[in-house]
Order: C-alpha cells, then structure tokens, then sequence
C-alpha cells in the first residue's frame, strides 16, 4: 500500500478506539486491530467507521473500507482523503 | 452527502475524567449531560455509558430496562447512542436486536430471543422498503402491481404477529410506521386528483396501523415518516450506507433516530418530568420586570417578543398534556405577578401556574420547595431559565433536576423546549387533563426553609472577580445609564446624567467608582457603582447600585468591604454612612447595610434610614470566593491585603 501513515494520524486514530471500545489508549498502536481489541467485532467496525468519517469529515468508499485491517489502515485512509 | 462537524461543547473528556477524579460527581453529570448532548457521537456514547456507574450515585431512582429492537436494518449505531442518552436521563438499559427482516418469526416463535430476555418494552422498526416493497420504488402505474391488494395483506400480517405477542407478553410494543419515498415514484402526475399515487397507500397502512395499535393494549406507534420529514428526507437517507451496511440513517440523523426511541423509552420507564419551573426575567418575556417594568418587558406577537410568547405557547401546550408549571424567579413578587396577571401578551397566567416561588431566594431551595409542595420527587422536575448560572447551580445542588439548556437565542427557545424528551406521554388520563388546575386550587405556601449549606461551594464554583476602578471616559456612559436604570439594588435610586457623574469625578472629596465582574461563564462587564464622597472623617455611600445580573452572589459584599478598606486606609475615614431609601422597587437592597453590620443611625419621616460603620473597628471581611483584580488605578489589592 502506501506510505506509512502520519503517526499523528494514527496517534488521533487509535484515540477514537481507545473511547469507542472502552480500552486504555496506552494498550493501542498502528498494528491494534480486531484480532487484538475485543470489542472491535463487525457492527464495531461499523460504528468505529461511522465514527472516523464523522470525526475526520471524511467519506470512506466500500473499496476502502474492505482493506481495513488495523489502525495503521485506518490512518491511510484518513491520510490518502486529506493529502 | 454532507458531514457536519462535530459542535463543541464547554466541557471535555479530560475535565469531565478531572472531575471525576476530583471527587465532584454532580458537576462531573451536569458536565457529562453538556458534553453529549452538545456532541452525540458513538464514541462519545462510549465514554458516557463508561463513566455512569462512577456518577449514578446522583440518581438514586434509576430504572433498569431491557429493550428489544426487531428490524430490517442495521439499528446498532442508533441504539448505541440510545443507550448513553437513557443513562443521562436515568434509564439503564440493556438492549438485545432481533436478526435482520426476522422480526416476523420472533414475534411469533414462542421459542425467540424474546422468551429468554423478557424485554419491557419491544420497538419494531421494520422499513418501507422491507414491509411494503411495492410502494417504496416500483411505479403506481404498473398494472401488473396489486398495491392496495398488497397493503391490505402488509396490514393483516403485522397485525398477526402483535397481537401473536401480546398474547404471550405484557412488555410495551413501540412499532416503527411506514416512511415515504424520497421522491414521488411517478412524479408530479403522482399528486395528481386521477391518480392513486404510493402516498395515499402508505398512508392508508399507517391509519390501519393506528386502528389495530388502539384494539391492542400496550401498543404505541412511532410516527417515523414525521421524523424524517423532520430532518429532510434527502439529509436523513444515506444510499452508501444502505447498500454497503444496511444502514439508511445518514450518520448525522443517528442522534435524532436515538432521541426519538427515548422518548418512548422515558415515558415506559416512568422517568418523565410531572412539572416544569419556569424562570421569568428573559423566559418567559424579554426583559427584566423589575427594571423595565410592565410596559418595557417584550412579549406580543412582533419580534422579539414574538419568541417568548411562541415559548409560552410550548408551555401552554405541555400544560393541556398534564405537566403542572409552576414558577421560580427572582423578582420582587408584587412586580411578577402584575405582569402576569395584567400583561396583554401573557398566554400563561396566574391560575395556570400551581406554585409560584418569587422571592429573591436561592433557586435550587425554591425548586425543593416546589416538589415538596407539590409531593412529588425532585426527579420529577424539570427547569427552563434562561441564566446559564442559575441553571449551574440547580443542577450542581439537585442533580437529579432536568435542568434545560436553553440556547442562547431566545428565537431558539421554544423549538429547545419542544425537543426535550422529558414530557412525553403516551397515554392521557382526564386526572391529566385536570391536573394542573387542581393544584392550583389547593395551593397554600410552605413555611420557607433556611439557606442551603452548599450556597458557598456554588459562589466558589462561579470563580467570580471583580475590578473596581475610578470612571473613566470609557465608563461613563454605562455608569450614568446603570444609575437610570438600575431600580431593585439601589440603595438611594439616585439618577445622575453622564456630566453629573463626571463633575462628581473630578472633585477631589468625591469617588466615582465602577465594579466590572467576570465569572467562569464570561465577562459580565461593568454591574456596579458606587459613589463616594468624603467631609471630615466621614465617608458618605451616596449611592450604591448594582445590575439584578449579580445579586444573589455576595459581589455587593465584597465591594463594601473594599469601599471600607479605601475610605480608612487612603482617606483617612473614621465612620462609613450611608442612606437606604425605600422605593416601589428596591426592597432587594433594603436589608444591605443592616446585613453588613451597620448600625441604625437615624429614622426620617418619609421612611428613609440613614445606617452607620465604625471603620476604626474590625472591617467587613472580603468574600474569599471572589478574587480581586488591580485595576491599575487608586484601589489596589496590596493595601486592601494589609489592611485586612
């Protein structure tokens, strides 16, 4: 994919997750993902998707949202719609 | 589709975690309630639902319930919301979702999710486009389409399936009635008089609906199409969402789909509001009787006093649908209810009011006094006031209060007040018609209780300051218009021009001072004026005044004190004098001088009272709660601080 995403990004990213699926934000990284976070299950991904584009004023396509793995995607996206 | 920013509020997750921490549950609620209502995102759900059980110690009447939704989308995100806001207003409730277009089946099957989970209350939100396909995008002209044939058959089935549960469940039943399409399907030829269009088929299932949820107890309907139409159908849909998640709910309607549940989940769960308390002064009408007067307030049918009597329509409404109001102002009584009673745009008058509380009292004990008078739970009330400080103070002192945040443009108010979810009522009973007026009858007052013990934790929490400084050419206006204006704190109503003000100004055995406040919620700007002036050793308070926008908060405490310290410690003053005379309206300042310590030096026919200070004794002590700020001018803090 691309390049690696702007830590801030990700930093803003897994602050999101940390509150939605009530974890500590000092538990998460770019490579949290729903293997690690267990709240993170499919209506989860919904919400935390709902979530991103409304916190970043972003719209995320269907083509986007399948490649959602962990964080680290996530904060592609985010970084992608604002470059 | 457009995405709307976040709004911000005052508060954030780190004060609100801070407060917490702190120990300070009821401002940690009141801020928890600001923060979410103000940006009701799931994440800020979340944060909300996590930090209830830390808080909920307010809120000793809670209510748990269990709430199933049966769909045929995805519903999640919504409830998820719903969830946060029912545990802001009292409600916990644990949500459990039937599969997607099963609801059928679990309303039938004996054997479903619901036999197990025992839901209190059954919402069942089936779409337009799920129930009755035919009429959501497929073309009235299309003759191979029964559609009345097909709405009546929609009709026949939904009704099974209810009364198939309600013979098995007392739990209530909120069902979900139909939508229309965002566009006409045939267009404008749709509406017209030849036509048999979608619309009127919709319509004839949703009056359908309506005759099968009256033969059926315990079953409610959800106007769903009102709420979108509310919204906007093009704002409320989101087509990308609907085809990839199954969710038609752009992501900024989720709060209004989750508002909308709870106000079925509040009235279910008995955790309605039974009366609202309204403030006066800039509520009800614009202005401040005691200032203005019956003929300065704004109340009629033309801007701006259009907004409060559209307000006062609101209320007037609520009243029909059983809420008692009842009054609590800080306003000399006689003055309140002369507007009340005489006043050509009040819609509201005394006989619809069951208490009324005018006094200058604090307002939290005002309200305690209301539930008890009325003998109903604190919990039970609900506040309209548009003083955001007052507001504050009811919520931090009776956190179980529905206080309403009132926007701050009065042309706001009266949609505010329609949106609160509070005063939902599912049912009416002819004691709820009747109610308020029955109250009305047997009102006799409460002996008054003493003060509240937390008033001083209230003043801490405003962090006032205050500024005295001398008139200056930038002040003089604004002083010369307080003292014209000012009627209910003002010890001797004495009137001055700006020239008058200022010659006093410049003579050397005078001060002409001015006192600017802020609080924690902004600079109220110059509120206070006191004139001086000084022969021998004796210093004369010709006039004290102060804006109504700061009684009640011990500012004239402190501006007393500091006159004391100037008049001892830089002119030299042996004795503070100072008169009260009386006035229709300036009782608010009739007790100043004997509250402080003065002595009562002299009585005149006329009814003035003349009130003296031994300033070679101990000074009035300065209110800690109110820091002082140098204004750079002849009073500064540093001798004030070794005087005291």
């Amino acid at each position: 994919m691309s390049a690696r995403p702007n830590l801030e990004t990700v930093a803003r990213v897994c602050a999101v997750v940390a509150d939605l699926f009530s974890v500590p934000e000092d538990e998460l990284s770019g490579a949290s993902s729903p293997a690690t976070v267990p709240a993170w299950d499919s209506m989860g991904q919904l919400n935390l998707i709902l979530e991103i584009e409304q916190q970043f004023g972003i719209e995320m396509s269907q083509e986007r949202v399948m490649k959602i793995t962990d964080i680290d995607s996530i904060a592609e996206i985010i970084d992608s719609a604002a470059a | 589709m457009t995405i709307h920013p976040v709004q911000t509020s005052s508060f954030d997750k780190k004060q609100i975690d801070a407060l917490i921490a702190e120990g300070c549950h009821s401002d940690a609620l009141a801020a928890m309630r600001s923060f979410f209502f103000a940006a009701p995102t799931l994440s800020n759900a979340s944060f909300v639902v996590a930090r209830m059980p830390k808080v909920q110690h307010l809120q000793p009447s809670r209510v748990q319930m269990r709430l199933a939704i049966l769909r045929s989308f995805t519903v999640e995100p919504a409830a998820a919301l719903l969830r946060a806001y029912a545990a802001l207003y009292g409600v916990d409730l644990e949500i459990r979702f039937g599969e997607f277009n099963t609801y059928a089946q679990e309303l039938l099957s004996p054997t479903s999710f619901l036999a197990e989970f025992q839901p209190n209350i059954v919402v069942v939100a089936a779409q337009t486009r799920d129930l009755l396909p035919d009429a959501w995008d497929k073309s009235s002209l299309d003759l191979s389409i029964d559609l009345p044939a097909a709405c009546e058959r929609a009709l026949a089935d939904m009704q099974g399936y209810l009364q198939a549960y309600r013979s098995r469940s007392s739990a209530s039943i909120v069902v979900q009635m139909l939508e229309l399409p965002e566009w006409p399907v045939d267009g404008v030829l749709g509406s017209q008089a030849s036509q048999s269009d979608v619309a009127m088929h919709i319509s004839r299932f949703n009056n359908g609906l309506r005759e099968t949820a009256a033969a059926l107890d315990g079953v409610y309907l959800l106007d769903y199409d009102a709420l979108v139409a509310r919204h906007g159908r093009e704002r409320w849909h989101d087509e990308q969402k609907w085809l990839t998640m199954r969710m038609p709910v752009s992501a900024d309607c989720l709060p209004s789909l989750a508002q909308e549940y709870l106000r079925f989940v509040l009235p279910l769960a008995g955790k309605s509001c039974k009366a609202l308390v309204c403030d006066l002064d800039n509520t009800l009408w614009g202005g401040v009787i005691g200032e203005d007067g019956i003929a300065g307030i704004k109340l009629d049918a033309e801007y701006p006093g259009a907004a409060y009597r559209a307000l006062q329509q609101v209320i007037a409404n609520l009243a029909k649908r059983g809420i008692i109001l009842a009054v609590a102002s800080k306003n000399n009584e006689a003055d309140a209810l002369l507007a009340i009673e005489q006043h050509s745009g009040m819609l509201l008058r005394a006989k619809d009011f069951s208490v009324m509380r005018i006094n200058w009292n604090d307002k939290a004990q005002s309200l305690r006094e209301i539930a008890r008078e009325l003998n109903i739970g604190i919990d039970s009330l609900a506040f309209i006031d548009d003083n955001p400080v007052e507001r504050r103070r009811v919520q931090a002192e009776l956190p179980e209060v529905c206080v309403i945040d009132l926007p701050a443009d009065p042309m706001r108010y009266a949609s505010a007040l329609q949106a609160c979810p509070v005063f939902e009522r599912l049912t009416i009973s002819s004691e709820d018609r009747e109610r308020g007026r029955m109250y009305a009858e047997q009102r006799e007052r409460a002996a008054l209780e003493g003060s509240s013990g937390t008033l001083e934790e209230f003043y801490r929490s405003l962090k006032q300051t205050l500024e005295i400084a001398p008139v200056d050419d930038l002040s003089l206006a604004r002083v010369a218009q307080l003292t014209q204006k000012t009627n209910q704190f003002n010890t001797t109503t004495l009137r001055c021009s700006e020239q008058e003000i200022a010659s006093m100004a410049a003579k050397p055995d005078c001060d002409a001072l001015c006192m600017r406040v802020t609080d924690r919620f902004g600079d109220n700007g110059i509120v206070a004026v006191a004139l001086l002036r000084y022969s021998g050793d004796r210093c004369e308070i010709v006039d004290l005044l102060m804006s109504c926008r700061v009684i009640g908060r011990k500012v004239e405490t402190a501006i007393l004190a500091q006159i004391m310290r100037r008049a001892r410690n830089e002119k030299g003053s042996n004795v503070l004098w100072g008169w009260f005379i009386p006035t229709a309206k300036n009782a608010p300042a009739a007790e100043f001088y004997p509250q402080h310590g003065f002595a009562a030096a002299l009585t005149e026919g006329d009814g003035r009272t003349a009130w003296e200070y031994d300033l070679t004794q101990a000074l009035l002590p300065s209110p800690d709660f109110i820091e002082l700020v140098d204004a750079g001018a002849s009073i500064d803090a540093p001798v004030d601080k070794i005087a005291a």
